[in-house]
């Protein structure tokens, strides 16, 4: 899974924290979490620390980033380069601009999220194209998953098959992508 | 009365002759659950949501409405009214019918639009605070069923339109509050036990601690006019459509149950102390010459209560629901075709209470 916050590196942290009925999840990569976290955090491990004094921090340190240091990495005069919103302007009215804001001002957002919802990620109803996408993107890693077995009975031309057929599922998937 | 287009002029006059499904009344534990509502929002992709658009995009996506309703069949009977077109008045009478929202009512800028179903279970918001915020509302409680249609409608509106989604953070909406399923869903609930048993408020704050809120139907705060409350889920996003769903049919429930005790235990104790306000509320209603919309609010919600204790036997849901619909301002001057003052409407309603509860 890709880091929370950064969205770049894979997340090599998970804290779950139940608030009352909600269920707070963050995956997040350790330079997230250093830069949140400052010295609070270990490099080794989470245990030897008492788990809600670094939750603690951790939120508080959310609700700063979006207030405070999230704010300032961006500049006044920065804006959704599709609608032209400004961060400035979502603090003032809540809203978006577009579909791009969310992309935009993901790292701002992403902790807004959290606190309204207790979760910052869709889990629900997908679009068609992409519940199809996705049933493609399984059924490839399922024949991979079976085609490394085959490969390590040394069965490869059984092997080699089902590759034909992983770059076909590709293929496809890729034409879907471009329509 | 002031005059329209013609087209406009036409729907507005069946929309106030014809009675929405939801009134009927006959759903699933009708006796305390008045209304179940879903509301979906959507974006369409691309196109910068109705605050930021300019009106050439507003006009787009008015335009796809059009074509969606021409196009699909599965919305071959639905009908477009431009909010544009239309007088303030009927546009009041639209928000009474609770057709659309005081949001779409309100805003400034052009294209705005409602498509409906002529039953008006189903209907579509356009241009409001997202592009679409589509509707669904069954009398009684029947929070499945009407996630089954307003599903089912979402889907054939995504074969036409792309909408604004992304996997992260879901379906995409102006206010983040609404963003991942873009669900709202809530049960309109008749608690007049609970207000005579005192136990309201206790109740109302524990479940607001719950992500769901309890709000009073008409006006905010403690003032609750006709004992009616909508509870309604808050978090959108990090649980699938279905868990939102089941956990408010959960809450409303416990309500629905809080409620059944109090009922019990008034018609053991206070029997004829609640028959007596019942009754005295129908004399009222019966004989007034002038009545406000909050006396008569206040009263109607003692005669639904009297139905629901089996007092009136030959007063059915569907009167009561009505008349809470007609007995507002727009609707009585669209009913009698003219302007009214105050005083003039206050006389009016009295006479239209009569006129159905006679």
């Amino acid at each position: 899974m890709i880091c929370q916050i950064c969205k770049k590196n894979d997340a090599t942290v998970t804290i779950t924290k139940v608030a009352g009925v909600k269920k707070i999840e963050l995956y997040i990569c350790n330079d997230c979490a250093h830069s949140l976290l400052g010295s609070a955090i270990s490099s080794f491990s989470f245990s030897q620390y008492n788990i809600n004094e670094i939750l603690g921090t951790l939120l508080s340190s959310f609700i700063k980033l979006d207030r405070g240091k999230g704010a300032e990495a961006l500049n006044k005069e920065d804006n959704c380069p599709h609608c032209g919103m400004t961060y400035q302007e979502f603090v003032q009215s809540g809203k978006l601009g577009c579909n791009q804001c969310y992309e935009y001002f993901r790292k701002q957002l992403n902790p807004i999220l959290c606190r309204l919802h207790g979760n910052a990620e869709h889990i629900g109803k997908l679009p068609p194209a992409i519940k199809e996408r996705n049933i493609r993107l399984n059924r490839i890693n399922e024949i991979k998953d079976e085609m490394q077995k085959l490969i390590l009975k040394e069965e490869y031309e059984k092997a080699a098959k089902l590759r034909d057929m992983i770059i076909e599922e590709e293929k496809r998937l890729e034409d879907g992508n471009n329509e | 009365m002031e005059i329209m287009s013609n087209k406009e002029a036409l729907l507005i006059r069946e929309l106030r002759d014809t009675t929405s499904g939801w009134t009927k009344g006959d759903g699933p534990l009708n006796h305390i659950v008045v209304s179940t509502r879903l509301r979906l929002a959507r974006n369409i992709q691309d196109i910068p949501f109705p605050f930021k658009a300019n009106p050439n995009q507003l006009e787009q996506v008015l335009k796809k409405s059009e074509n969606l309703i021409k196009n699909n069949s599965f919305f071959q009977d639905f009908k477009l009214i431009k909010i544009d077109d239309l007088t303030d008045l009927d546009i009041q009478f639209l928000v009474e019918k609770r057709l659309i929202s005081l949001s779409l009512a309100q805003l400034g800028y052009p294209y705005r639009a409602f498509i409906y179903k002529p039953d008006e279970i189903i209907s579509i918001m356009v241009n409001e605070e997202d592009h679409f915020r589509i509707q669904c509302l069954l009398p009684g409680f029947q929070l499945e069923k009407v996630w089954e249609i307003i599903d089912c409608y979402d889907d054939q509106i995504m074969k036409e339109i792309e909408y604004s989604f992304n996997e992260n953070e879901g379906f995409l909406t102006c206010c983040p509050t609404n963003a991942g399923t873009g669900l709202r869903a809530s049960v309109m609930l008749h608690l007049p036990g609970l207000f005579y048993k005192n136990k309201l408020n206790d109740l109302l704050s524990s479940i607001s601690k719950t992500g769901y809120a309890v709000r009073g139907f008409y006006g905010e705060g403690t003032d609750f006019q006709g004992n009616l409350f909508q509870v309604s889920n808050q978090v959108t996003m990090g649980l699938k459509e279905n868990e939102i769903i089941k956990k408010l049919e959960m809450i409303s429930r416990l309500l629905i149950d809080e409620e059944e005790r109090a009922r019990e235990e008034l018609m053991l104790h206070s029997r004829q102390r609640i028959e007596d306000q019942i009754l005295r509320a129908y004399g009222i209603l019966t004989n007034a010459r002038i009545i406000s919309t909050l006396e008569a609010i206040d009263l109607l919600s003692k005669i639904r209560f009297g139905i629901e204790l089996g007092i009136f036997t030959k007063i059915g849901y569907d009167t009561i629901n009505r008349l809470m619909l007609i007995i507002q301002s727009a609707y009585i001057q669209l009913l009698k075709n003219k302007k009214m003052n105050e005083n003039e409407r206050d006389i009016a309603r009295a006479k239209i209470i009569q006129e159905l509860l006679d």
